[in-house]
């Protein structure tokens, strides 16, 4: 095998956005920062061009759509973007925090969920990140206190913002926090309300590649196409990562310090197919995606225009948000998701026959012909979809499936619904429909993860309880490190990009200056 | 002699396309063509908007009839074909008389911006 000698400081295994943040970080510091990526440095036009962000290489089979078995509610798909830039080139752009209790409640169901972190120790990286990210949102309406100062203002509310705050109360609708832009910014033109964010059609949503890659471009050593297989330790250090490329050739990098940072299941996978790397109790379990469910709701008698709004996405419910709000033992979450009946063919078929049906029998409209009791209604449907925060349970696990002759490993996934949910479903369909009691509140799809991939490698003070501690760094070596949302010791119901952001630059921090 | 009032056409006209739907080839029978002119009418469809039919099979034509003249009885498949009817989001945004809105993919009008 060959051998490369390196003289870097740090080498990042991944380059998602937390790693392009934590390596702009460090650099600044002076550190010298090679990354490597598995997929290869496709620009935005060329995904625009090939209509894909997937990647060939023999190691990067995302497109596959693996599939895993969870108990009772169907398929869990694990679908990254392996390539320059991660996940952030395919979200959706949401980048909320986290409510500062979710970082102090104690144990629930048996387990501990408090982490080694506090908000007040995270805000100035919250603060940083938002900048970094150039995120627009309200410093004002915000669910809890706290600095915020974003530096775009917020989209404007759609009618279905409004509608919710006619039944929520203004104060539990947040206009939602993203790197959507309300108005251009670095180069970036406003968001364009397109509602395709997935390949966002003028590259105005926020990535890695258009945010924090072109100011660390040509300083950082970024070596793509090659897969990290093994971490390699000696005593209590790391002293080489070995990586292969699409010809299956092998070769070994060093850095004085490792920082794993890959998604959510390919960091745990990274870890558990080392074999020199301690194998901490918790390592690979208390495995969290925020699984979902979604409500339409007919005759609310309110003016929502489903199909109206100035970005893909412009409110978010908080009435549930905090653990102990209306009676919730977990954290909920909600989205307004009024482009979704217009624009997405699995919901507007659905909520179409509804509204029809509806119309044919004359429901919530008493105008003469169909088309117009169709249009009445419709007009007045509310589409929602609420985020459920998940127990770190412990038998909800990533393993190693199947490690493929390119060296790519799949990973098995164990997953389950927490016991809890269906009551949280519920408890939000009896809010709703006590507060419209003529409307028809109406349960869509539950969803088991909305690839948020967190838990797997948890923080926490102990090796016991966690496989890193609050600073990110694994247990028992000192000189590894995991940046990845699979640190998380419990995942809120907010999505988790923004915290990892924060958590990157805290991390920058931490190593530059020790 | 009695007049008949548009409703009651309609309704004889369903109980004929019930027997049509149960194989009865009688005489009261007419053609798709014709059906779907009277779908059409019953939908408010504009002009451009008749050729939406023309894609429907003969089958779903008579159920989008049953429940567009019986919704009591037929509402549910009624339903279902009215979805598939609209089911490219073009045509759903017309039928509701939101304003002409792009292709997702290469226009950045996906969304209605007031």
């Amino acid at each position: 095998m060959a051998s490369s000698a390196s003289d870097h400081d740090i080498c990042v295994v991944g380059s998602g956005i937390a790693a392009m943040m934590f390596a702009e970080r460090v650099m600044a510091r002076g550190r010298r920062v090679l990354m490597l990526e598995r997929g290869r440095e496709y620009t935005f036009a060329d995904r625009l061009r090939r209509g894909s962000h997937d990647d060939p290489l023999p190691f990067n089979r995302s497109d596959q759509r693996l599939r895993h078995g969870t108990r009772g509610i169907g398929p869990y798909l694990f679908n990254p973007v392996y390539n320059l830039g991660g996940s952030t080139n395919h979200f959706y752009g949401n980048t909320p925090r986290f409510h500062p209790a979710h970082f102090e409640m104690g144990a629930f169901g048996g387990l501990d969920r408090a982490w080694p972190v506090t908000y007040a120790a995270l805000e100035p990286y919250y603060l940083a990140a938002e900048r970094r990210l150039q995120v627009s949102g309200s410093s004002v309406r915000t669910p809890f206190p706290g600095r915020f100062d974003y530096p775009l203002p917020p989209h404007r509310p759609s009618p279905s913002d409004a509608a919710c705050e006619a039944i929520f109360g203004v104060a539990a609708v947040m206009p939602v926090p993203t790197v959507r832009p309300s108005a251009p910014v670095g180069g970036r033109p406003q968001c364009c309300a397109s509602d395709h964010c997935n390949l966002c059609p003028i590259d105005s949503k926020g990535t890695a590649l258009n945010t924090v890659y072109p100011a660390i471009r040509g300083k950082v050593e970024l070596r793509s196409g090659l897969l990290a297989t093994e971490i390699h330790v000696r005593g209590r250090r790391v002293d080489g990562v070995t990586v292969v490329d699409r010809e299956g050739k092998r070769s070994r990098v060093t850095a004085r310090h490792v920082v794993v940072a890959a998604n959510g299941v390919d960091s745990c996978l990274l870890l558990q197919r080392s074999d020199g790397v301690p194998k901490h109790p918790t390592l690979g379990r208390g495995y969290m995606d925020h699984p979902a469910f979604e409500l339409a709701i007919y005759g609310t008698g309110l003016d929502t225009r489903p199909g109206y709004g100035s970005s893909a996405q412009t409110g978010m419910i908080t009435t549930f948000f905090e653990r102990t709000a209306e009676a919730l033992p977990v954290s909920l979450l909600g989205e307004i998701r009024f482009a979704d009946p217009l624009n997405l063919t699995h919901v507007r078929e659905p909520v179409a026959a509804d509204v029809a049906r509806l119309a044919l029998r004359s429901r919530y409209s008493s105008a003469a012909t169909v088309r117009a009791r169709f249009e009445e209604i419709w007009r007045s449907t509310l589409y929602l979809k609420f985020l459920v925060e998940t127990q770190p349970l412990m038998e909800n696990t990533v393993s190693i499936g199947e490690i493929r002759p390119s060296g790519q490993a799949i990973p098995a996934i164990a997953l389950q619904l927490p016991a809890y949910f269906r009551d949280c479903r519920r408890h939000v369909q009896e809010v709703i429909q006590a507060r419209l009691p003529r409307a028809t509140v109406k349960h869509m799809v539950t969803r088991p993860g909305v690839h948020h991939w967190m838990g797997a490698t948890r923080m926490a003070d102990s090796p016991r309880d966690g496989s890193v501690d609050g600073h990110l760094r694994y247990h028992g070596l000192d000189n590894l490190s995991v940046l990845s949302a699979s640190t998380f010791p419990s995942c809120s119901s907010a999505n988790p990009t923004l915290t990892l952001c924060a958590l990157a630059l805290r991390l920058g921090d931490h190593l530059a200056t020790s | 002699m009695t007049s008949m009032t548009g409703h009651d056409v309609r309704r004889r006209r369903f109980i004929q396309l019930i027997g049509c739907a149960a194989g009865a080839a009688f005489a009261g029978c007419r053609p798709a063509r014709e059906l779907s002119e009277e779908i059409a009418d019953l939908l408010e469809l504009r002009d451009e908007e008749r050729a939406w039919l023309a894609t429907l099979p003969e089958d779903d034509l008579r159920r989008l009839f049953a429940g567009l003249t019986a919704p009591d009885v037929s509402a549910d498949a009624a339903a279902r074909v009215i979805a598939q009817l609209l089911r490219p989001r073009a045509r759903l945004s017309a039928f509701v008389r939101y304003p002409a809105i792009g292709d997702l993919r290469v226009v950045c009008d996906g969304l209605i911006r007031e």
